[in-house]
C-alpha cells in the first residue's frame, strides 16, 4: 500500500453523492482532494449493498430522477458505468379491491384515470400543464447559488435582480399561481383540480415523502414540486432506477473522481475539524490520524456538522442557536425485503406492467393525514403510507433469476417512540405493521420473504449519519429553502469558520439524489481560491 | 322601477361604511339587507341582549372612524381593554396584560425576557405587514408607485438591521409552534400564541404559515394601540348603532328584510338588482358587501362569468371552523383564584401547543374534539350596563368546530357543548348549575342566520394562498369584479374578517376613484 500524504488541497467529510460530486469538480479543477468516509462502503444514502447472498439492496435512496443531467455530463458518469432506466408503471390499490394504475404515457394515464373519474381525467390535462410550468420556473434556480438578500455585495444584488427578473418573466396570473403553489397544502391544491379520492391520493404522495408534514399542511405542494422537477432522459417528472442499484451512482462518481486522481478513504470517520484562528486547517479521524487542508467541505447534514463534528467552542453562540433550531425531523423509515419470488397481487391481472413502478395502498388523502397525526404523537401508524418498488423486475442485475428485492419506504416513522429511544422490539413491531399491510393486498407475501432489513430513523442516523434519519437533511419548508437554507446568511455554502464549507442536502436546493448542492458548493469554493470553474457547465433550459 | 347611483348589498359594517362614504360623495345610495337590522355578524342576537357573534375588536380602522365621524354619533374611545387569562387545571394562571402581553404575570423573569424579545420581533414584523393590510392590494398592472412602495418597505425593513431582515423572511411562512418553541418554554404562553394564531382558520399550530395569523392580529390597532383587544363601550350594539346613525345622517336609504335575488346584467354590465319581494332597483354601480361566493354563484350566476374566474371562486374554501356558545347565567360565576376585578378579562383554555394541535386534528376529518380549545368573556362583568338585572352573559368562542349538517352533527353538538361547559366547571365550580339559557351557533347556524355559506367568520379561509392580492381571487382583489360596475367588499375580500371597516372603505374609495369626475 502506498503511504498517503497527510496534506491536501481539499478534504471532503463524507462520501455521499453530494460529497463525491463536489470532490469530482474540485479534483478536475486541479486540486488534490481527499474524501473521508466513516463507513466501509461509499455513497452515504446513495448506496447499494449485497445484504443477503445474490440480492443487491438499494437500502436507502431507491429511485433516481432529480440527479442533474448537467452533472452527469460534466463528470462523464455514463462512461464510468452509470445507466438510468426509466420507470414505467405504478399502481395504487384501493381498499375495495380496485386499483388505479399509472403510466409514463400521458394518454394511457388519463385513460386509466377516466376509469375512476372522467372529470379528473380531463382535469389532469390542466394539472400537468400547471405543474410543468412550476417545474420550468424552478429548474434554473437549482443550479445557482442563492443570493443573500440582506447583503449589499454586487453579486448578491445582481443575483437578486436575476431572481426578480426570472419571476417577472411569468405573466401576473402565473405569478399569483406560483405564490399559491408554494404556500398551499397538496390536499387543497389537488382539490382545485380533482374530485376522486384515489386520483388525489395517487398524486398527493409526492407531497409528503420525506417530510414531517401531512398532506393537509401548507407547503406540501412545494414538496410535490421537489419530487417532480427531476427528469429521466429529458422527460420531466419521470423517475428511474440506476442500473445495479442506487450505489451505481456513487460508484460512477467515485470512479470518475479516482480517474482524475482523487483519493477516497473508507472507515475513516472525521471526529473533529482542526481550527486555528477561526480558520479550518484540517481534520482528525477516529484512529487519531490527522489530515491537513485549508479547505474542508462537509457533506454531513447541518446539525451533525456543527453540533457533532466541529467543536462548539469555535462557533459563535447565536449561530449555534440557529443550528439547534434547524428543522431536521425524522419522519420516514424503510423496510428492505429480499423475496423468494414475485409477490402476487390478485387485484390486478397477472404480469401487469404497473408493478414495474411504485406500489401504494393508501387510497385517500385522509388516510395519509391520519398516519401523520400518529407521527405527531410519536407513534408509527397502524395504517402506514408505503411507497414500494421492486427494481429487480426491471433490472435483472440486482438479483438471481426469480428472486426479487423490494424497497419499502414508510411514511411516517417517528424519530423517537413516544419520547423514548427506539428499541429492537419497537423496530420489529414497526416492520410487522408494514408486512401486515402488504400481506393484506398480497396473500402469501410473508412466506416469500427470505431476508429483511428494517431501518427506522435510529438506524438511518447511526449508519448513514443523517440526523434523525431525515432524508432531505432538513425539512423542505419555506423557512429552509433558497436563501434561507440551511439558515439565513449562510446559504452560500460557507460557514462562520473560514475554509469550512457545506455541500450536503442541508444546503440549497435541498435533498434527493440531485447533486446540485455539491456542484454549487464547488463553484463557491473555487471562487474563494480564485480558480475558474470551467468544468461546471451552466444549467441548461430543459423544456 | 326606482333608480339609484349606487346599490350596496348587505348591511354589515363594511357595507354600511361603504354606503356612507359613497353617499357623502353626493351619490344617491340604497342599502339592501336580508335580515331585520343592520350589523351583519355584529348584530345583537335575540334573547341575548348585549351580545352578538363578534363581541370584541382588535383592528378598527381609524380612517373609518374619521370618515364616518363615528365619535360624533356616540362612539366612545375609552373602550374596555381586555386582559387575557390562560387557564389550566393545577397550574398557575398566566395573565397577559397591556397591548398583547407588554407585561405577563405568572411566568419567571427569564421567560418574560424571552417573550418580550419575541414580542418585539412580532410587533416589528406586523408593522411591516400593516401597510399592506390597510391598503388596496397590488393587482395585475403593478404601477411604478407600487413597485417603489415595495422597494421602500424592503429598505425600511433592512434598516432595522440585518438580523431583523433575515428573520422576517425566515419566519413569515413558518408555523407558530416552531417559533414559540424557539423562544419560549412556558406551556400556557405557547398555547396562547398557538390559539391566537390559528383562531378562525383551518390550521393547527404545527401547520406551516400559521404564524401569519398572529401577525395579522397584531397588526391591528385601536386608537393607535397596537395588538390590543377591546370590548367596545356599550357593546358591539352601540358600535353598530354608530355606523347606522352615520349612514342615516349621510342620507343613505336602507331596506331591511329584503333579500337580493339577482344582480341584473345587461351587455356584461351590472345595471340593477332584483329582490325577494319582486322589486327591481336600477343603479349605475353595485357594491356587494356579502360573501363573494353568494355574489357570483347566486346573484350574478356562473353563465355570466368566464370559466377561469368561476373555477377560482369555486375553489375558495369557505367552510367555517369556529363556533359560538352564548350563555345566560343567573349569577356572576366565580373563577377559582381570580379576583372579582379580573372577571372582565378574556379567559382562554389552550394550555399547550399539543392540546391546540390535538383539538385541531379531528376537525380535518369533520369530527369534533373531545378536548376543544376555547375562550370566553363575561360581558356583564366588563360592562355591567349591558345586561338586564339578575342575569349574566357569557360568550364562548370554540375553535375547530367543523361545518356539518344537522344529521352529521347528531349527538355531537350536545357533546361538544358539554365538553366546553364541563371544562369551565373545572375552573368555576357550580358554573353549569347557573345556566338559564344557551344558544350554540355552529358554522351551520351561522350560515343560516347570517346568509354566509359555510358559516365562515372570514367568509372564506384567510390563509396565505387567499390573502392580499389573492383574495378573493387574483385579479379582483382591488374590489372590482369581472362584471363592469359591480364591485365587492366584505370579509371575503382583502383584508378579511373582523370589525375593521377597511374593505368597505377601500372599496368605496376604489369606486370614487374609478368614477372620478362623473357621477
Amino acid at each position: 500500500m502506498t503511504t498517503l500524504s497527510k496534506s491536501y488541497d481539499a478534504i471532503i467529510i463524507g462520501s455521499g453523492h453530494n460529497g463525491l460530486v463536489n470532490a469530482c469538480y474540485l479534483q478536475r479543477s486541479g486540486l488534490n482532494v481527499l474524501v473521508l468516509e466513516k463507513n466501509e462502503w461509499i455513497g452515504g444514502a446513495t448506496t447499494s449493498r449485497e445484504l443477503t447472498p445474490g440480492i443487491i439492496y438499494s437500502n436507502c435512496s431507491y429511485v433516481c430522477s432529480l440527479f442533474r443531467p448537467e452533472i452527469m455530463r460534466d463528470l462523464e458518469l455514463p462512461k464510468h458505468g452509470l445507466q438510468v432506466i426509466g420507470i414505467e408503471g405504478g399502481v395504487v390499490f384501493t381498499k375495495d379491491g380496485n386499483y388505479l394504475a399509472s403510466n409514463r404515457n400521458h394518454h394511457v394515464k388519463r385513460r386509466e384515470m377516466a376509469r375512476h373519474s372522467l372529470h379528473d381525467s380531463e382535469a389532469y390535462e390542466r394539472y400537468s400543464r400547471d405543474v410543468t410550468r412550476q417545474c420550468r420556473f424552478i429548474q434554473p434556480l437549482l443550479m445557482r447559488t442563492a443570493p443573500d438578500p440582506a447583503s449589499l455585495r454586487i453579486r448578491d444584488i445582481s443575483e437578486m435582480f436575476y431572481l426578480i427578473k426570472h419571476f417577472n418573466e411569468l405573466s401576473s396570473s402565473q405569478m399569483a399561481e406560483t405564490i399559491r403553489f408554494w404556500t398551499m397544502s397538496i390536499s387543497d391544491f389537488l382539490d382545485e383540480y380533482f374530485e376522486n379520492d384515489v386520483v388525489k391520493a395517487s398524486i398527493a404522495l409526492s407531497g409528503i415523502i420525506g417530510t414531517a408534514l401531512g398532506p393537509m399542511s401548507p407547503g406540501t405542494a412545494y414538496v410535490l414540486l421537489h419530487h417532480y422537477m427531476g427528469e429521466v432522459d429529458g422527460s420531466i417528472g419521470a423517475w428511474g432506477y440506476a442500473r445495479g442499484g442506487m450505489g451505481s451512482i456513487s460508484k460512477a462518481l467515485a470512479s470518475s473522481f479516482k480517474a482524475s486522481g482523487g483519493t477516497i478513504l473508507t472507515s475513516s470517520e472525521v471526529t473533529n475539524v482542526m481550527i486555528r484562528n477561526s480558520r479550518a486547517t484540517g481534520v482528525v479521524i477516529n484512529n487519531k490520524d490527522e489530515y491537513f487542508s485549508n479547505i474542508i467541505v462537509s457533506n454531513a447534514d447541518f446539525k451533525r456538522t456543527f453540533l457533532k463534528i466541529v467543536n462548539r467552542n469555535s462557533l459563535p453562540a447565536d449561530f449555534l442557536k440557529k443550528v439547534e433550531n434547524f428543522k431536521i425531523r425524522g419522519s420516514s423509515g424503510k423496510v428492505n425485503i429480499g423475496l423468494d419470488s414475485m409477490p402476487n397481487f390478485p387485484a390486478i391481472p397477472k404480469e401487469n406492467p404497473c408493478l414495474n413502478g411504485d406500489i401504494h395502498f393508501t387510497d385517500s388523502i385522509e388516510r395519509m393525514e391520519l398516519a401523520y397525526d400518529d407521527w405527531k404523537n410519536g407513534k408509527w401508524s397502524a395504517d402506514p403510507f408505503l411507497d414500494m418498488m421492486i427494481p429487480t423486475k426491471t433490472d435483472p442485475t440486482m438479483a438471481p433469476p426469480g428472486k426479487h428485492f423490494m424497497s419499502c419506504f414508510v411514511q411516517y416513522c417517528p424519530p423517537k417512540v413516544e419520547g423514548k429511544n427506539w428499541t429492537n422490539s419497537d423496530r420489529d413491531k414497526f416492520a410487522e405493521t408494514v408486512i401486515n399491510q402488504i400481506a393484506e393486498y398480497s396473500p402469501g407475501f410473508r412466506e416469500k420473504i427470505i431476508h429483511m432489513e428494517i431501518r427506522t430513523p435510529r438506524e438511518l442516523e447511526d449508519e448513514v449519519g443523517l440526523t434523525e434519519g431525515n432524508i432531505f437533511q432538513g425539512e423542505l419548508t419555506f423557512d429552509q429553502l433558497l436563501f434561507n437554507r440551511p439558515i439565513p446568511g449562510y446559504a452560500q455554502y460557507r460557514s462562520p469558520i473560514k475554509g469550512l464549507y457545506m455541500c450536503g442536502s442541508s444546503t440549497h436546493p435541498g435533498g434527493g439524489v440531485m447533486g446540485a448542492p455539491g456542484r454549487n458548493a464547488s463553484i463557491e469554493i473555487l471562487k474563494d481560491i480564485n480558480k475558474s470553474n470551467i468544468h461546471a457547465s451552466k444549467a441548461y433550459d430543459v423544456i | 322601477m326606482t333608480s339609484f347611483d349606487c346599490i350596496v348589498i348587505g348591511a354589515g359594517h363594511n357595507g354600511m361604511a361603504a354606503s356612507t362614504i359613497l353617499s357623502k360623495s353626493g351619490r344617491k345610495v340604497l342599502l339592501i339587507e336580508a335580515s331585520s337590522g343592520p350589523g351583519g355578524m355584529g348584530k345583537t342576537i335575540e334573547g341575548f341582549d348585549g351580545l352578538s357573534m363578534v363581541n370584541t375588536l382588535n383592528h378598527l380602522n381609524s380612517e373609518v372612524i374619521n370618515e364616518l365621524e363615528l365619535t360624533k354619533f356616540g362612539l366612545e374611545q375609552d373602550h374596555h381593554f381586555l386582559k387575557t387569562i390562560c387557564l389550566e387545571e393545577n397550574k398557575e394562571k398566566l395573565i397577559f396584560e397591556g397591548s398583547y402581553g407588554s407585561n405577563v404575570l405568572g411566568i419567571d423573569n427569564s421567560e418574560l425576557q424571552s417573550w418580550l424579545k419575541l414580542r418585539k420581533r412580532l410587533f416589528l414584523q406586523s408593522s411591516i405587514l400593516k401597510k399592506f393590510i390597510n391598503s388596496i392590494p397590488i393587482q395585475e398592472d403593478i404601477t411604478a408607485k407600487e413597485k417603489l412602495n415595495l422597494a421602500f418597505s424592503a429598505i425600511n425593513l433592512r434598516l432595522k438591521g440585518k438580523d431583523e431582515f433575515q428573520e422576517f423572511f425566515r419566519m413569515i411562512l413558518m408555523c407558530i409552534a416552531d417559533i414559540a418553541e424557539e423562544f419560549l418554554s412556558n406551556d400556557l404562553l405557547k398555547g396562547l400564541l398557538s390559539y391566537d394564531a390559528t383562531l378562525g382558520v383551518k390550521l393547527g399550530p404545527r401547520s406551516p404559515t400559521s404564524l401569519i395569523g398572529l401577525l395579522y392580529r397584531l397588526s391591528g390597532d385601536i386608537n393607535g394601540k397596537q395588538g390590543v383587544q377591546v370590548f367596545p363601550k356599550g357593546g358591539m350594539h352601540n358600535l353598530i348603532q354608530c355606523f347606522f346613525k352615520s349612514l342615516t345622517k349621510a342620507g343613505v336609504s336602507s331596506k331591511f328584510n329584503e333579500i337580493v335575488k339577482e344582480i341584473i346584467i345587461e351587455n356584461g354590465r351590472a345595471v340593477g338588482v332584483k329582490t325577494s319581494n319582486g322589486k327591481e332597483y336600477q343603479s349605475k354601480t353595485i357594491l356587494s358587501a356579502i360573501s363573494p361566493i353568494v355574489t357570483f354563484k347566486n346573484l350574478v350566476g356562473y353563465p355570466n362569468l368566464d370559466t377561469g374566474f368561476v373555477r377560482a371562486i369555486n375553489s375558495s374554501r369557505y367552510e367555517g371552523n369556529t363556533s359560538k356558545l352564548l350563555l345566560l347565567l343567573n349569577k356572576i360565576p366565580e373563577i377559582t383564584g381570580i379576583k372579582t376585578d379580573l372577571l372582565g378579562s378574556r379567559f382562554i383554555y389552550a394550555p399547550s401547543i399539543e392540546i391546540v394541535e390535538e383539538g385541531f386534528n379531528p376537525s380535518k376529518y369533520n369530527k369534533v374534539s373531545e378536548n376543544p380549545t376555547f375562550e370566553f368573556i363575561i360581558p356583564s362583568c366588563i360592562d355591567p350596563s349591558l345586561t338586564p338585572k339578575d342575569t349574566v352573559l357569557v360568550s364562548i368562542t370554540i375553535q375547530n368546530t367543523p361545518y356539518m349538517t344537522n344529521e352529521s352533527w347528531g349527538k355531537n353538538k350536545l357533546l361538544l357543548q358539554k365538553a366546553v361547559i364541563n371544562k369551565i366547571e373545572k375552573f368555576s365550580p357550580g358554573f353549569s348549575k347557573t345556566i338559564i339559557k344557551s344558544n350554540f351557533l355552529t358554522p351551520l347556524e351561522i350560515e343560516k342566520d347570517y346568509f354566509v355559506p359555510g358559516g365562515h367568520w372570514h367568509h372564506s379561509e384567510l390563509q396565505i394562498d387567499r390573502m392580499y392580492s389573492l383574495r378573493p381571487v387574483f385579479g379582483f382583489a382591488n374590489y372590482q369584479s369581472p362584471i363592469e360596475n359591480l364591485y365587492i367588499c366584505g370579509a371575503g375580500t382583502h383584508p378579511g374578517g373582523g370589525i375593521s371597516g377597511s374593505s368597505g372603505l377601500n372599496a368605496a374609495r376604489k369606486i370614487l376613484n374609478d368614477q372620478k369626475g362623473k357621477i
